[in-house]
């Protein structure tokens, strides 16, 4: 049997698997072909899609499937594969999954404008999906449209259950650096998904981000009640160790914020992940880690941008200001990543990379 | 604030590829267009039936099927998904009483031997060829197929609702002279139920519709997936099907006409809620002639050009609007 063949006989066995067991129990828990891993899914709708070329609904899934890869994976080639499947399942038929997924990839790879666009229609198919006005809000903010990202959300319902209207909030008082506010809002965001079965994601991202606004803004005792929530949801979720490795630094461990984004980032590859272990490995004079980290966040960054995405442009910008290096280039990148992105960090790294630069430091790692 | 801040706003982003299609009933205010779970989480919109309507014109039976309340208003056309497979099913031998007042208002009637249930007559779609959907007959007969009609495509969107003016409904239209169904006067009650199926998802349907406003509340999911004799045996309730008494006037629940406000009909406060600005109407008139329902809502003029290099809305279609496909007898399965 063609390998092929084989793995969609095997997924639709498990699937069919997981539903007589779960039938017997809980009909509203069954499995989906959704359920399954990036890799099967992606197996599985392509040989869907080379059954039946003019199935768009699979086309969708496809698309959705290398979405989720391309961010696990980190790598920017699978973006451009799930636009092209996403494109195809809305050339057959213009479609709200399809339509909300490439906002999604939009709004992840930055392309900011274009995901407002695609999320609005989206939004006319399905006006009541508050996470997609929450994606607009993102989305415009990113774009230094505070007034706009206000304005969706005063078109989101306020109710006991609005998880994605106090998200949006949280993200509009963030993006004005009130931290307190902010964490009101994502700790009620939690509270709401919290009650909504279903959602644990959503509820450990809310809660993550809470602790996130107590570290942005210093205090860490706020933070911490925030993280141990988190750890009880899943201990060994990767934002979850992200802030607590945010949480290490801040409180002078840098040993140990080190060793956790070193382990993330060489488990995972993701290129920020070592940009983080670079910064650290550098403050804590590691010259031969600082390095490696550095080539491995250049490498990724760099992979990204010869893939057509732009969404690493600031990221770059700020490793090379981080390292003291490549300052003309960091400056490129940081004004054409003003093409795309507007917040005031945006802003803030063209300005500071537009001044002139200061003497190098003697501390600074050889490169 | 650096690199921190870059990996958080990146997570937003990220964790909407994971929630994008978790949203369950209770995340969507009252969303009365389909709320199967199951096709809802496998991200197949396009299976949910939206409405079904059962009446007579000129002597003909009527039977409406709209799906997919998620069609974008930017649609000109629409091409149903190649793998669907939608069933209208008609059982014509189980006898219904008409005495009790309570089932008669709610149902139409009772069903005096729900358990016997089983479909007389079938009309089953496929779409292999989605330009050319398969309309496969069993139980009517084989020397008058040629005076069935058959639609397929965008329409407006029948159901008399607030949220669902200006919208459009993938729609599914067949019509034949009632005395094909009817063939004698004990055959005058029939029993109508409309599924749709997904082969990649379990069970033998996914979405099942009849009476208005009964199967879509989650206390009733159950019965989607049910046929309408396990409604009786499994769920131990009254079977969801519309019931039409052939020798009475269609108006709901007898039957389903397609001007009957069953929003108002039925009061359910759950739709009553939200049913701003509370149509007594549909936004178009219906058709008097086939396929009887309004044509769809033209596009929005678009907001903003659409976004260059990715493609999706405003790219080519590939398949004709509204089709009639071929019609093919073939052979009842035993349940």
């Amino acid at each position: 049997m063609p390998a092929d063949s084989a793995t969609t006989l095997t997924l639709r066995l498990a699937v069919l698997g997981a539903v007589l067991l779960s039938g017997c129990a809980a009909p509203e828990k069954k499995a989906t072909p959704t359920e399954h891993s990036p890799d099967e899914r992606i197996a599985y709708y392509r040989a869907r899609v080379a059954e039946s070329p003019e199935l768009y609904p699979a086309h969708a899934l496809l698309g959705a499937a290398l979405f989720d890869k391309a961010r696990a994976d980190h790598d920017p080639a699978l973006f451009a594969a799930a636009r092209e499947a996403l494109a195809r399942s809305l050339a057959i038929q213009p479609n709200y999954p399809a339509m909300k997924s490439l906002a999604a990839v939009a709004n992840y790879t930055h392309r900011f404008e274009d995901a407002v666009g695609l999320a609005r229609e989206a939004l006319a198919a399905e006006p009541e999906d508050q996470s997609l006005r929450a994606m607009i809000v993102e989305a415009r903010l990113a774009l230094g449209q505070d007034t706009e990202a206000q304005a969706v959300i005063a078109e989101m319902p306020d109710r006991p259950d609005s998880v994605y209207r106090r998200i949006a909030q949280g993200q509009l008082h963030r993006a004005r650096d009130e931290y307190d506010a902010a964490e009101k809002c994502f700790a009620a965001a939690a509270d709401s998904a919290a009650r909504l079965a279903g959602h644990k994601k959503l509820r450990l991202w809310a809660t993550i981000m809470a602790a996130g606004m107590m570290l942005d803004s210093g205090r860490i005792d706020r933070a911490r009640p925030h993280l141990a929530a988190a750890r009880r949801l899943d201990p060994g979720d990767v934002e979850l160790r992200i802030h607590e490795a945010e949480l290490a630094a801040a409180t002078g461990d840098r040993e140990g914020a080190y060793r956790i984004y070193a382990d993330l980032a060489r488990v995972s590859g993701d290129p920020a992940l070592h940009a983080s272990a670079y910064e650290q490995a550098h403050a804590l004079g590691r010259d031969a880690e600082a390095r490696a980290h550095f080539a491995a966040a250049e490498r990724g960054f760099q992979r990204a941008l010869d893939a057509g995405e732009i969404y690493t442009l600031e990221a770059l910008a700020r490793l090379y200001l981080a390292a003291g290096v490549h300052r003309t280039r960091a400056a490129d990148l940081a004004r054409r990543n003003l093409e795309f992105k507007k917040d005031r960090p945006a802003r803030a790294l063209a300005h500071e990379l537009s001044a002139p630069a200061q003497p190098p430091s003697p501390s600074l790692p050889v490169l | 604030m650096t690199t921190r801040t870059s990996l958080r706003q990146l997570s937003l982003c990220a964790l909407f590829g994971l929630t994008a299609f978790l949203a369950r009933p209770g995340m969507l205010a009252a969303s009365d267009h389909g709320d199967t779970p199951l096709l809802i989480n496998a991200n197949r919109r396009d299976a949910l039936i939206t409405d079904l309507h059962v009446f007579i014109r000129d002597g003909r039976l009527v039977l409406a099927g709209c799906f997919d309340p998620a069609i974008p208003p930017s649609a000109t056309g629409y091409t149903f998904a190649s793998d669907l497979i939608v069933k209208f099913n008609i059982n014509k031998s189980v006898p219904v009483s008409f005495d009790d007042a309570e089932d008669l208002a709610t149902y139409g009637g009772t069903i005096l031997d729900p358990a016997r249930i089983k479909a007389d007559i079938v009309f089953t779609i496929t779409f292999a060829n989605p330009a050319a959907p398969l309309l496969k007959t069993s139980g009517v007969p084989l020397n008058r197929l040629g005076e069935i009609r058959f639609f397929t495509g965008l329409r407006d969107d029948p159901f008399i609702r607030g949220p669902r003016q200006g919208r459009n409904s993938a729609a599914i239209v067949i019509d034949l002279p009632l005395d094909m169904v009817v063939l004698n006067p004990s055959q005058a009650t029939l029993l109508v139920w409309l599924t749709s199926r997904v082969p990649d998802l379990p069970g033998p349907f996914q979405d099942a519709a009849a009476r208005s406003l009964r199967s879509m509340f989650p206390e009733n999911d159950a019965m989607n997936t049910l046929e309408p004799w396990q409604h009786w045996t499994v769920l131990g309730v009254q079977p969801d099907v519309v019931i039409l008494d052939t020798t009475r006037p269609v108006a709901y629940p007898n039957g389903r006409e397609l001007a009957d406000d069953v929003v108002d009909l039925v009061g359910d406060p759950r739709v009553l809620m939200n049913d701003a600005p509370f149509p007594a109407a549909n936004d178009l008139p219906f058709l008097e002639e086939f396929p009887y329902l309004a044509p769809p809502h033209a596009p929005p003029p678009p907001a903003d050009p659409a976004p260059g290099g990715i493609g999706g809305p405003g790219a080519p279609r590939l398949i004709p609007m509204d089709v009639t496909g071929e019609i093919q007898q073939h052979d009842v399965p035993d349940r």
